[in-house]
């Protein structure tokens, strides 16, 4: 049976009040980056130790959605997984976006914005900065045809761009990881396993937003929805939190091994705020309630509680983002080995880092307008489905 | 070509820190608030670092280096840098294009001697300190980073001197401010190739050394460890 996309109504009350109650919040992250860019980045929480914060976390976290979502998008038309078909278009307009929003957080939280085509312009071979540059302008024109292929009903061109789509994807988020494994002078950073653990990441967050989203849209637009098709995405779910954590178990493990790293693991694991982000955010909310919750024969399948799986996966994931980037910063650096060094520029010392006001402005601003765009999309572009039912047929 | 380099002797240093406050003057380095200064916004592109602190004063035993940039060889900002705002120049400086920087701040994550760093608000400067202002060296705008660039600026004008007297440059012509004013001379700076320099005869010392040698990042600026 063919599947019938059609835009929603969007004329509720409810519809306009999400679209107003975004709109607000975008325009205060707006103000927030403006202030940022007008009056200088003093008030944010970064310091000369911890040059990149929360805006970079949040950045590497959406792209890591997008990357997980565009994946998904390709199960129907690359993997033969036909009954995922339904979400396809949602998926991967929902990755434009989250990218989008993910570089938009990287440029503002740059000194310069206004500096934008620099970049473009001074292409430098060997940073991988430069190399994502690219890497995700083309991402972006890769979901567009995509987009338009799926739209045009185009079978083999959907199927050759999702492949493409889901090579560039991984490539692009390898290329996310290796901005920070790539950095040898920090040994929390410095480790090849970076780039597949972001990938790993990528797809529980984009998977656990995938369902999440699924649930909203469906329910919000009164339009039919298969509990098997959540139920299959769940069971996608759990295996990819299993990855993740099996990911964090090697890397930690391994640098709890070696003596030269063991006082650093120390810290990453025992010492500071984001040592309990590390243990309540990743690993309690964000991998053993959420693997519970899919593994007990019980909850694994009513689908309120898959949602709230999915919902601390995706707020796991961002935890996870959280103690990659900033902990490698706040650890100092070790110019003297065997001696305790100390300076007015707070060499030696464990820097501070707390999010400030307008850098969690500018991260919820950003998602807002993640927001208004999806839920515009949902009304100009014909991307939900008008049932999302599995038809015994089509199963094979 | 030259390959500029320098060397600091920390048996001669006396720590009085002429060199850090000369840097600072010579090179428009921003003043920071003190609020600023106490999170780890200090903005300095030469450092006094405290090493061994024994003691209460006056019987107080004392080890400080002076950082600076270390002008390295195989450095691992250039290699970040998107945009290459930070460039190796064929005398091996490693200079700053400052009207490319986009501070995304990737270098300053990579340098493992953290000697990057940020105008985070290059606006609440003192009125005071713009009648000081070195007119050799830009003042940089807020948002980009900005490090030791072996006062460049007095290469050019030696540059200008020495074509201007129809002579090659010769060593001591080009000095950096806080090798001019160490009161010390614990300070050597000249060509590392040139076999008739100060620095040349300074690195075949037996104490020398270099900060973090394994990173493989050969930096040019040398210490002569202190006889103790």
């Amino acid at each position: 049976m063919k599947i019938q996309f059609t835009t929603i109504e969007g004329k509720s009350f409810q519809f306009y009040a999400i679209l107003v109650i975004l709109s607000i919040l975008a325009a205060a992250g707006l103000y927030a980056s403006y202030r940022m860019f007008e009056g200088g980045h003093y008030i944010t929480g970064m310091t000369n130790q911890v040059p990149w914060g929360f805006p970079i976390v949040m950045a590497v976290y959406l792209i890591g959605l997008s990357a997980g979502s565009l994946v998904l998008s390709s199960l129907s038309s690359v993997f033969g997984k036909k009954e995922y078909k339904v979400f396809s278009r949602v998926a991967v307009y929902l990755a434009a976006l989250l990218l989008m929003a993910g570089l938009m957080s990287i440029t503002l939280d740059w000194g310069r914005p206004d500096r934008l085509m620099i970049p473009f312009t001074y292409f430098n071979f060997n940073s991988m900065f430069s190399w994502n540059a690219f890497l995700y302008s083309a991402y972006i024109g890769i979901c567009v045809v995509y987009l338009m292929a799926m739209f045009a009903e185009k079978e083999k061109l959907v199927t050759f761009i999702g492949a493409v789509a889901v090579i560039w994807a991984v490539a692009v988020h390898s290329g996310t990881g290796a901005i920070f494994g790539f950095i040898h002078a920090r040994e929390l950073y410095h480790s090849p396993l970076l780039a597949p653990s972001f990938i790993a990441a990528a797809l529980s967050s984009g998977t656990g937003l995938m369902i999440l989203i699924l649930l909203g849209t469906f329910k919000f637009t009164n339009r039919p929805l298969d509990n098997r098709l959540i139920l299959g995405l769940s069971k996608l779910l759990s295996g990819f939190i299993l990855i993740v954590l099996y990911f964090i178990f090697i890397e930690n493990l391994t640098r709890f091994y070696a003596f030269g790293l063991r006082e650093a693991e120390h810290y990453y694991l025992f010492e500071g705020l984001h040592s309990k982000v590390f243990w309540i955010g990743l690993i309690l909310t964000g991998s053993i309630i959420p693997a519970a919750i899919l593994f007990f024969p019980k909850t694994n399948k009513s689908i309120p509680w898959i949602a709230l799986a999915s919902f601390m996966v995706v707020i796991g994931v961002l935890a996870e983002r959280y103690i990659i980037v900033i902990p490698a910063q706040t650890y100092p650096l070790d110019q003297f080995p065997g001696k305790e060094v100390s300076s007015v520029f707070l060499d030696g010392a464990y820097a501070n880092y707390l999010i400030s006001l307008p850098e969690a402005a500018q991260a919820v601003g950003i998602v807002a307008i993640v927001g208004i765009m999806f839920i515009l999309g949902l009304k100009l572009l014909e991307l939900l489905p008008t049932e999302a039912v599995i038809h015994d047929t089509e199963k094979k | 070509m030259p390959k500029y380099g320098m060397v600091i002797d920390l048996d001669k240093c006396t720590l009085c820190e002429a060199c850090v406050t000369a840097c600072k003057l010579e090179n428009n380095v921003q003043i920071v608030s003190k609020e600023d200064a106490a999170i780890g916004r200090t903005m300095f592109w030469m450092t006094m670092l405290t090493l061994e602190h024994e003691g209460q004063y006056p019987d107080i035993k004392l080890k400080r280096i002076p950082r600076l940039c270390f002008q390295c060889d195989k450095p691992s900002c250039i290699k970040t840098c998107p945009v290459r705002a930070t460039y190796k120049r064929e005398d091996g400086i490693i200079a700053q294009i400052y009207p490319n920087c986009i501070g995304c701040r990737y270098c300053m994550a990579n340098c493992p001697y953290t000697v990057k760093v940020f105008n985070w608000d290059r606006d609440k400067q003192p009125q005071q300190v713009e009648k000081c202002y070195n007119e050799d060296v830009s003042v940089r705008p807020k948002g980009i980073v900005e490090k030791c660039v072996f006062c460049i600026h007095r290469l050019q004008k030696a540059e200008e001197r020495a074509k201007a007297e129809y002579r090659e440059l010769r060593d001591g012509d080009y000095v950096p401010a806080c090798m001019e004013v160490c009161p010390a001379k614990a300070i050597y700076f000249g060509d590392l190739d040139d076999p008739h320099s100060k620095v040349f005869e300074a690195i075949k010392d037996y104490r020398r050394f270099t900060l973090q040698e394994d990173l493989g990042t050969i930096p040019k600026v040398y210490y002569l460890n202190a006889k103790d």
